[in-house]
C-alpha cells in the first residue's frame, strides 16, 4: 500500500486532518508541538497509509520533534507528501512547501484555517495558487472535516509535479550544480534537493550523505558559497540569502493570490491576551485557575461524585456479588478472593474515576483553547531564574495528566541540557495515577480542607522540581545558551465534541487499566495476603506481603509510617502508583473507603499521612516512566540518576516534614 | 534602535539580526521574524521577562535580551 | 466444586496474563494511562501494522 506523508508548519491543523483522513482520535491541541512522534493510520478509503509527522517550519530541524519529519524524507519511502497549510499565515508555510516541491515527490496541498484568514481579511485565490505553484491545493477545515473527500480524491490522482520554477542567484545555482555533480548516481532523493539541503547546513542531511560519500568536498563547497555571499552588498548569511530568496519568489506567488481587505479592528483573541498575559494579572490568573481546577476536582464536584461510587461499590455491587457467589456454591476461598481482593482492590481504585475525568477535563481545556503557550510565556521568568525555560513548562502541565507523554513532549525545547532537566524532573509533577493516593487520606485526615492539602502537594512537586533545576542546573548540567521562543496560537473556542474525546481519551486509559493491570495485581496481593510461610488463611500479620513489606518497615520507621503495610504498598507502587491504594485496601480488609479511612486512624496520624502522601508523590517514577525516561534520554546512567534522586528527595522531604511536625507539636 | 526601545503599540520595521546566536536567528526566520518584515510590541512581562511582538499577523514571544538584539526603525 | 476450580482457574489466569502484559509493556514506556497510549511509536505501531 502506498503511503502519504503529512507536513505542515506547527499548530496547523495536521493531526485533526489526519484525524479525519484516517478516522482515528489523535491527540489534538491547540499549541505548537502537541505532535512529537510520527503516527501511522489507514486512509478511509483503505487504500493507503497516511503518515502524520511533527510540525516544522523548515526542513533543517532543531529539534527534536522536528528532527523526526526530516528523517522521514530521508530514510522512509512514501508515495505523496500532503502539505497542510495554515492560510492565515500563507507566506511563512510556503517556505516549507517550496522545500518540499524541491523534494520533487507528488504534492497535495490542503489549504486550512481559511476563516481565520478571512478574519484577518485576507482573500485567497485558491485556483490562482495552484497553478502558480503547480500542485493541486484543495480547501478544507480540517476541524470540522470539510473538504475531506474532495482531499482524498486528490490524493488518489496526485501527479508528479513540473518542476518548481524558483531560480536561487548565481552564486548559489553554481554550488547546487557543484555538489549535485559530486554526489553519486544511484541516491535515491532528489540531488537538488540533497543541495541545497547541504547548502542550509542542515545536519540530518549531512549524516544521511555521510553513510554513501566523503562529506567533506561539500562542506568545502558550503563555506566557499557562505564565503561568497558575504561578501555581497547585503552581507547576509547563506542561510539567510536562501530564506530571502524563496521569501522573494512567494511574494511574487502571492501577489494576485492575496487580497487584503479590510482588517478586523480587535480580534477577541487580542482583547482575551490583553488580560491574561497582562504585566501583573498574568501569574495570578493562572493559579488562580489552578486554584479552581483543585477545587472543583476535590471539593465541589469530585468528592461528591467519589462518594456516589463508593456507597454503590460498597452497597448493592457487593452485596449482589456475595448473594451470587453463595448461590453458586462458591468456596470460602473463592468469596475472600472476590470480596477481600477484587472488588476491595479495583473498586478502591475506580472509585476515583469521577476525579481523574474532571482533571482531564482541566487539563484537556488548557490544552485546546490556546492558553498552553501563554502559560508557558507567563512562567518564562521563572524558569529563566532557575535554569531552564518556560517551554519547559508545558511537558510538566502534560505531566500532571500522566508523566510518560510529559516526557515525550520535552522534545519540542530545543536546547539538549534544557530538555534534558526537563525530563528528568518530570516525575516530580503528580500524575493522575497519584490522585486517588491523596484522595483516600485527604477523606480520612483532611476532611475539612481536602483541596487545599492536595493542592499543597502538587505545589508541593513543583516546588521541589524548581529548586532542584536551580541545584542540578548550575552544578551538574551547566548551561551555556538558554533559548525562548514560542509561537502564540489565536485562541480558539474548544469544541465540545474534541473537549470531550480528548478528555475521554486520557481518562478510558485509566478505566481501562483498572480492569486490567488492577485487576490482576489485586489478586496477586490478596493471594500474598492470604498466603504465608505456614500455608493458607494465616493472620495478614504472618502472610507473605507481611514478610516483603516488613523488611522495609524499619527504614520507613523514621518518617512516621513503619508499618510493613505502607512498605508494601509502597513496593507495589512501582508498578503504577494506584495500586498503593488498591494495596492498602486489600491489606486493611475493607470493602468501602469510607471504613478504610476508619481504620488508618490506627495506623497514621494526620502527620504521618501528609508524609506518606508527600512520599508517594516524589519517590519513585512508575515503570512506564522509568522506560519511556530510558528511551528519551538515550542514558542509563541518567535513568538511574532520576530514579536515585528521587528516592533521596523523598526520604528527606518526609523526614523533614515527619520531623519538622512533630517538633512543632503537630503529632 | 532596538526592538526593546519600542513602546508597545507602535510598529517598526526589522533592519538587523545580525548580531543573534544562528540558533535563535534560525528559529525567527522560521517564524517570520525576518529583516524587512513589520513589528509590533504587543506587551511585557514584568521583572525583566519576555515580550510578547506581533509579526505579520502572528503573535511570538521571546525574551527581552533577545529582543535587544533585533534591530528596529 | 467444578464451578469454583473453573472461575478460580479464570480469574487467576486473566490476572497472570494482565501482570505479565503491563510489565512488558511498562518496559516499553507505554503507559495504559495515558494519552499517547495508541500512538507512541514504540507500542502504538507494530500493533497497527
Amino acid at each position: 500500500m502506498s503511503q502519504i506523508a503529512l507536513f505542515g508548519n506547527p499548530n496547523t491543523g495536521k493531526t485533526s486532518l489526519f484525524n479525519n483522513l484516517t478516522g482515528s482520535y489523535e491527540y489534538v491541541g491547540n499549541w505548537s508541538g502537541v505532535t512529537v512522534e510520527k503516527k501511522v493510520g489507514i486512509l478511509r478509503s483503505r487504500d493507503a497509509y497516511v503518515v502524520d509527522l511533527p510540525g516544522v517550519y523548515s526542513l533543517h530541524p532543531l529539534s527534536r520533534d522536528e528532527g523526526v519529519a526530516t528523517d522521514f524524507l530521508l530514510t522512509e519511502s512514501f508515495s505523496t507528501v500532503l502539505n497542510i497549510v495554515d492560510a492565515s499565515q500563507l507566506k511563512r508555510n510556503l517556505h516549507l512547501t517550496i522545500q518540499l516541491l524541491e523534494f520533487g515527490k507528488p504534492l497535495v496541498m490542503a489549504l486550512n484555517m481559511i476563516d481565520v484568514a478571512e478574519r484577518r481579511g485576507m482573500k485567497i485565490d485558491v485556483k490562482q495558487l495552484s497553478t502558480k505553484l503547480g500542485v493541486p491545493v484543495v480547501p478544507v477545515i480540517a476541524r470540522t472535516g470539510k473538504g475531506m473527500d474532495e482531499l482524498a480524491e486528490t490524493l488518489r490522482s496526485a501527479q508528479q509535479p513540473k518542476p518548481l520554477a524558483l531560480t536561487y542567484d548565481d552564486v548559489i545555482e553554481t554550488a547546487i550544480a557543484k555538489i549535485s555533480r559530486y554526489l553519486p548516481d544511484d541516491i535515491e532523493r532528489s540531488k537538488r534537493w540533497l543541495a541545497l539541503q547541504c547548502l542550509e547546513g542542515n545536519e540530518r542531511v549531512y549524516d544521511y550523505l555521510r553513510t554513501k560519500i566523503e562529506l567533506e568536498p561539500i562542506l568545502a563547497i558550503r563555506k566557499q558559497t557562505e564565503e561568497s555571499i558575504r561578501q555581497l552588498p547585503h552581507g547576509r548569511s547563506l542561510r539567510e540569502r536562501l530564506h530571502h530568496l524563496r521569501e522573494t519568489f512567494i511574494e511574487a506567488v502571492l501577489e494576485d493570490v492575496v487580497v487584503w481587505a479590510e482588517k478586523q479592528p480587535l480580534t477577541w483573541t487580542e482583547k482575551i491576551d490583553a488580560i491574561v498575559t497582562n504585566k501583573y494579572l498574568g501569574m495570578p490568573i493562572f493559579l488562580f485557575f489552578m486554584y479552581v481546577m483543585f477545587m472543583l476536582t476535590f471539593d465541589w464536584l469530585g468528592s461528591p461524585l467519589a462518594d456516589l461510587l463508593d456507597q454503590f461499590f460498597s452497597g448493592p455491587l457487593t452485596d449482589t456479588l456475595s448473594r451470587l457467589l453463595t448461590a453458586m456454591g462458591a468456596s470460602k476461598f473463592l468469596q475472600e478472593l472476590v470480596l477481600n481482593g477484587i472488588v476491595s482492590g479495583v473498586g478502591g481504585v475506580l472509585v476515583f474515576v469521577p476525579q481523574i475525568f474532571i482533571l482531564f477535563f482541566f487539563i484537556s481545556l488548557l490544552e485546546d483553547s490556546g492558553y498552553m503557550a501563554r502559560v508557558a510565556m507567563v512562567m518564562d521568568r521563572l524558569m529563566e531564574a532557575i535554569g531552564l525555560n518556560g517551554k519547559s513548562f508545558i511537558p510538566m502541565i502534560i505531566g500532571f495528566g500522566c508523566n510518560v507523554p510529559g516526557v515525550m513532549a520535552a522534545r519540542t525545547i530545543e536546547q539538549p541540557r534544557e530538555r534534558l532537566l526537563t525530563i528528568l524532573l518530570l516525575p516530580l509533577m503528580s500524575c493522575s495515577a497519584r490522585l486517588p493516593v491523596y484522595a483516600l487520606f485527604v477523606g480520612a485526615f483532611f476532611q475539612a480542607h481536602q483541596a487545599e492539602v492536595v493542592f499543597s502537594l502538587y505545589v508541593l512537586g513543583i516546588v521541589v522540581a524548581l529548586l532542584l533545576a536551580k541545584l542540578f542546573s548550575s552544578t551538574i548540567l551547566k548551561n551555556e545558551h538558554s533559548v525562548f521562543v514560542i509561537e502564540l496560537p489565536p485562541y480558539r473556542m474548544p469544541q465540545a465534541l474534541t473537549l470531550w474525546r480528548s478528555t475521554w481519551d486520557k481518562g478510558k486509559g485509566f478505566v481501562r487499566k483498572a480492569g486490567t493491570f488492577i485487576f490482576g495485581g489485586s489478586v496477586a496481593i490478596w493471594l500474598l495476603s492470604y498466603a504465608g510461610p505456614k500455608g493458607f488463611n494465616v493472620s495478614m500479620d504472618d502472610s507473605f506481603l507481611a514478610a516483603i513489606g516488613g523488611v522495609l518497615a524499619p527504614v520507613l520507621a523514621p518518617l512516621g509510617f513503619g508499618t510493613w503495610q505502607a512498605g508494601a504498598a509502597l513496593l507495589t507502587g512501582f508498578l503504577a502508583k494506584e495500586v498503593v491504594v488498591s494495596t492498602m485496601n486489600i491489606i486493611y480488609h475493607v470493602k468501602d473507603t469510607e471504613t478504610l479511612q476508619g481504620l488508618m486512624a490506627h495506623y497514621f496520624t494526620p502527620l504521618s499521612a501528609f508524609s506518606f502522601m508527600a512520599f508517594v508523590l516524589l519517590y519513585v517514577p512508575c515503570l512506564a516512566t522509568v522506560a519511556t525516561i530510558r528511551k528519551e534520554t538515550g542514558s542509563t546512567k541518567w535513568t538511574f540518576f532520576a530514579i536515585g534522586y528521587a528516592l533521596v528527595i523523598a526520604y528527606i522531604i518526609s523526614l523533614l516534614i515527619y520531623e519538622g511536625g512533630k517538633w512543632l507539636g503537630l503529632s | 534602535m532596538v526592538l526593546t526601545d519600542l513602546q508597545p503599540g507602535k510598529r517598526a520595521t526589522i533592519t538587523n539580526l545580525s548580531i543573534m546566536s544562528e540558533l535563535l536567528k534560525q528559529r525567527l526566520i522560521d517564524m517570520g521574524i525576518h529583516e524587512g518584515e513589520e513589528v509590533c510590541v504587543k506587551c511585557t512581562m514584568p521583572f525583566g521577562g519576555p515580550v510578547m511582538v506581533e509579526v505579520a499577523g502572528q503573535c511570538i514571544c521571546l525574551r527581552r535580551k533577545e529582543a535587544a538584539c533585533i534591530g528596529v526603525e | 466444586m467444578v464451578a469454583n476450580i473453573i472461575i478460580g482457574g479464570a480469574i487467576f489466569a486473566y490476572a497472570g496474563w494482565t501482570l505479565v502484559r503491563h510489565v512488558k509493556k511498562s518496559a516499553k514506556g507505554k503507559c495504559a494511562a495515558c494519552s499517547t497510549a495508541d500512538a507512541c511509536s514504540a507500542c502504538g505501531m507494530e500493533e497497527r501494522k
